[in-house]
């Protein structure tokens, strides 16, 4: 399910949205198989990005946010891993429908990804240049002096200087945000549609930061694409997207536009990790300073019956031990899952 | 590039003049070569008129100096048995040798690469659990008897191959029918291990981000495998390389014995039981220094391939 | 994962533990055979018989003879004592050497312990087997002068062991040595020295012996090592060489136990090594 205000069509028949829906993902569910266990690691997603239009997808290590990207990517191992069910319309077409070649064939050119760690997802024996070239010369079967001069033009782009050197500088020779412009580069090399980035800024320091999300932002203008930002840091949502699902154990607890969730944030979850984000322009009491959510994420192999919150969230009650919430348009555009809410 | 390359040669010098060292000195532990030559019952006066000949009357440290000064002149002593310097010996035999053991490492790495790959991609299945089997199995192999095996099966029974000495270079045909069997004797035992570490080096590259990102921009899985895995993947197995090089000559010396090639292995076993030890002095100093050499060039594969390597 | 791929792994462990008990087996066997080989030999493994020359396998003589009437099967049985024998001499030789050494290496660091290591770096570039030819030649033939050869030629392999270890255990017995009183720091090094070479050493002496089997066999073989009459497997197999067209039993069945011999310490040595490591899903 997703905001009505989301969809083509909302409740009065009105679209909401100017622009059209480029990825819409409806019911996923990817599961892995463990030794201990059926790891329902994305159980029933449903998103929508829209042209032009970052989408973030919010939550801890392990609630599925990066399943769900790699799911889209159909870059799951399988074993142990399988997209067990769902559909992934890209534009009209469904992803997990088309064949291995057909999918080839859409990855690095009208969608790709980046990852968390620039250093090991680069080959560590190729040249930069060449690792950017290959998508241009794999999908636009171009000769390789055009690709080189490419890829070239991609580095200038993404702001390293002299890129003419750069092409031919191995992974290794780069700074940590130098590599992951490389893997900006790479990733937007074939103008692709929508861009995945998986903690594009984790590992990297924290004054480069804010210099490549500027740079994500400027290039997203540029080639008018869309992007499906993953991160557990809501600062870097703040920054970035213009809609934000939350996730948990998952599944989805929260899904709204950016405004909406910083100025009235309804889920405990949601509620526990703004709180926990430092202030440093307020003034705070000491004993405030640093909040935490007390407990830890739920294993996925044991989950407990009813909401998968219910142990950390403070204002747990009866239902919420013995049922598990349903996603719940609450507002137009605000979906929910909890409770809470249900009850007033 | 050239920089590393001659430093490492420099490096090389103190090692060499120490395996000379070594090798003077473990030859003459044994007391009186001449004696051990001729027998009890020479006159003395012959034995002596001998060690003053071979130069064996001067104190030990002095007919080092002798031999390595030398040697480094390019002389390296005169067989006693063979009537001939030890030099000139060593020249019209050490390209066999070389040719052998070149060969059989090829054999290595051309069955091994595509088996290991095989394997890794292919991963428990049967083929993958022989596989282990295989590698201790050829590990114990004593190599000189499966040559004999190998020259008893097809050059014997079959009369398939020929069994004994060298055809001419390897480009010609009689070449290529004779070196077939001692590379394949030399070649087959490592092979299984070899086989082992390419398929686990396969493993863990497939398992590295950098291949998930390959697949991300839509690259074809063969060009996946072949190109971005199997690149990095060869990096242990060139370092496996440089640490069998002892063997792998080691091993040519026994092959060249069995199957009477004439390389410097089999020179080396005759002058040993000759105990012609100028001939065996100046063939383990070769032999050593080839090692080292190959070192060398397996180390110049492995900055070639591996670009971190290189800027250090 | 997969039920069959499951299955498949559980299958790949319990086949390597199988292998080991194999292993176990086999060295068992080996043992046991040259411990009584005087009551399972059938004849005197050096005694001559011109009646029976060169005669195929047959019910009287299992494995054959050889040209001087000898019967195969019993060289082979008592070539076990000598398999055993040297394999255990020399690893026990490279062993102390060895170590001896690497512990000074280690322990002493620095120059000393440079400069050790040094020559072992030298000594490991001549090929082993050629270094030991080359001392066996000097030295004369026979068995005392193979053991000692192989050893000499081969404890940098131990040495280099040694070292890694002391260097290991010298970097955290120091933290516990600066708590403790000064005058017990030998102490202490011995005290965790010990236990943690256990286990490499072990596992290195347990694959060093198929090794140090097999450059005897060759050594033997290219006739500087045992000795005619001994019947050393390595021996048998050169005997038999030059009548291989002719009477192929001679060589292949000493052979045969030569590779069985190394399979089965290989076995034992890879299950051990298997054990003692932590991370079970070791991959070669």
């Amino acid at each position: 399910m997703i905001p009505s205000s989301r969809d083509s069509y909302s409740a009065d028949g009105s679209s909401a949205m100017k622009n059209d829906i480029l990825l819409k993902v409806r019911e996923l569910h990817t599961y892995f198989d463990t030794e201990e266990g059926l790891v329902k690691a994305a159980d029933g997603i449903d998103i929508v990005i829209r042209e032009g239009e970052t989408l973030g997808l919010v939550g801890e290590s392990g609630c599925g946010k990066s399943v769900t990207a790699l799911s889209i990517m159909r870059l799951i191992k399988e074993p142990p891993g399988k997209i067990v069910k769902g559909e992934i319309l890209f534009h009209d077409t469904d992803l997990l429908r088309l064949t291995k070649a057909e999918m080839r064939h859409m990855r690095g050119n009208r969608l790709s990804m980046i990852f968390q760690e620039p250093m090991t997802s680069l080959n560590p024996i190729f040249r930069v240049g060449d690792q950017i070239s290959e998508a241009i010369r794999i999908h636009q079967g171009v000769p390789k002096r055009t690709a080189r001069d490419q890829a070239v033009e991609m580095l200038r782009r993404v702001g390293i200087p002299d890129p003419e050197s750069g092409i031919k500088e191995y992974p290794h020779q780069m700074s940590g945000g130098m590599r992951q412009r490389v893997m900006i580069a790479m990733a937007l090399s074939c103008n692709p549609e929508l861009m995945i980035a998986d903690e594009p800024t984790t590992a990297l320091d924290v004054s480069i930061q804010a210099q490549i999300l500027d740079l994500m932002n400027k290039l997203k203008e540029d080639y008018g694409a869309s992007i499906l930002l993953i991160t557990h840091d809501l600062g870097v949502i703040a920054e970035m997207a213009q809609t934000v699902a939350v996730m948990y154990a998952g599944k989805i607890v929260e899904y709204v536009d950016i405004v909406t969730l910083f100025d009235n944030p309804k889920h405990p979850y949601t509620l526990g990790l703004m709180e926990s984000i430092p202030k440093i322009d307020e003034w705070v009491p000491e004993d405030k300073m640093l909040r935490t959510i007390s407990g830890v994420v739920p294993s996925l192999h044991h989950l407990p019956p009813g909401c998968y919150f219910q142990e950390r969230c403070s204002e747990a009650f009866d239902r919420c031990t013995r049922e598990a919430p349903p996603l719940v348009e609450i507002e137009p555009g605000h979906l929910l899952r909890c409770w809470k809410y249900e009850e007033r | 590039m050239l920089l590393y390359i001659t430093r490492r040669l420099l490096i090389l010098v103190p090692v060499v003049f120490g395996i000379t060292i070594i090798i003077f000195f473990l030859m003459h532990i044994s007391g009186d070569p001449v004696r051990l030559m001729y027998g009890p019952n020479v006159p003395k006066e012959k034995i002596l008129e001998k060690r003053i000949e071979l130069g064996l009357d001067k104190p030990l440290y002095a007919q080092y100096w002798r031999w390595l000064s030398q040697v480094l002149k390019g002389q390296m002593g005169y067989s006693i048995h063979l009537r001939d310097s030890v030099t000139r010996l060593i020249k019209a035999r050490i390209v066999a040798t070389l040719e052998l053991t070149v060969v059989a490492l090829m054999f290595t790495l051309v069955f091994s690469i595509p088996l290991g790959v095989l394997s890794a991609v292919k991963r428990y299945s049967i083929f993958d659990n022989l596989g282990r089997f295989f590698a201790t199995f050829w590990l114990s192999m004593p190599y000189f008897w499966l040559g004999l095996l190998f020259i008893l099966i097809l050059g014997v029974q079959l009369r398939v191959l020929p069994i004994s000495g060298r055809g001419g270079p390897i480009w010609t045909a009689a070449g290529l029918q004779h070196i077939l069997l001692p590379a394949l004797t030399l070649g087959l035992p490592p092979m299984a291990l070899f086989t082992r570490l390419v398929r686990s080096s396969m493993l863990e590259v497939i398992n590295e981000e950098y291949i998930r990102t390959a697949r991300s921009k839509g690259v074809q899985e063969s060009v996946v495998i072949f190109h971005h895995a199997l690149r990095n993947a060869l990096i242990p197995v060139i370092t496996l390389l440089g640490l069998r090089l002892p063997w792998l000559f080691g091993g040519a010396v026994i092959t060249e014995t069995v199957f009477a090639w004439p390389g410097m292995g089999r020179l080396l076993v005759d002058a040993v039981t000759q105990r012609d030890y100028p001939v065996v002095q100046g063939i383990v100093l070769m032999l050593a220094i080839l090692v080292l050499l190959s070192n060398l060039l397996a180390d110049l594969a492995y900055a070639l391939v591996d670009p971190r390597i290189r800027y250090k | 994962m997969e039920e069959k791929e499951l299955f498949a792994k559980q299958l790949q462990r319990l086949v390597k533990n199988r292998l080991s008990l194999v292993g176990v087996f086999i060295v068992a066997l080996i043992v046991v055979a040259a411990a009584l080989a005087p009551y399972i030999a059938p004849y005197d493994p050096i005694a001559q018989d011109y009646d029976a020359l060169l005669l195929p396998p047959s019910p009287q003589h299992p494995m054959g003879t050889d040209d001087l009437g000898r019967d195969i099967f019993s060289r082979v049985v008592y070539g076990t004592r000598y398999a055993l024998l040297i394999g255990v001499a020399v690893v026990a030789l490279e062993l102390v050497l060895g170590a001896f050494l690497g512990f000074i290496a280690g322990y002493f660091g620095k120059f000393l312990g440079s400069f050790i290591m040094r020559v072992v770096d030298m000594v490991l570039s001549i090929p082993t087997l050629v270094l030991a030819l080359a001392i066996a030649g000097a030295l004369g033939g026979g068995l005392l002068v193979l053991i000692i050869a192989i050893s000499v030629a081969g404890w940098g392999e131990f040495a280099r062991l040694v070292r890694g270890q002391v260097l290991y255990v010298k970097e955290f017995t120091y933290i516990e040595a600066a708590r403790a009183i000064g005058a017990r720091d030998w102490h202490i090094m011995f005290k965790h020295l010990v236990p943690n070479c256990l286990g490499p050493v072990i596992v290195y002496s347990t694959l060093y012996m198929p090794a140090a089997i097999l450059w005897s066999a060759a050594l033997s073989f290219l006739g500087l090592g045992a000795q005619p009459p001994t019947p050393e497997w390595g021996a048998i197999i050169s005997d038999g060489r030059s009548f291989i067209a002719s009477a192929w039993w001679i060589s292949t069945f000493p052979g045969i136990a030569i590779m069985i011999t190394t399979l089965g310490f290989n076995f034992v040595g890879d299950g051990l090594r298997d054990a003692l490591d932590p991370k079970f899903e070791r991959q070669l």
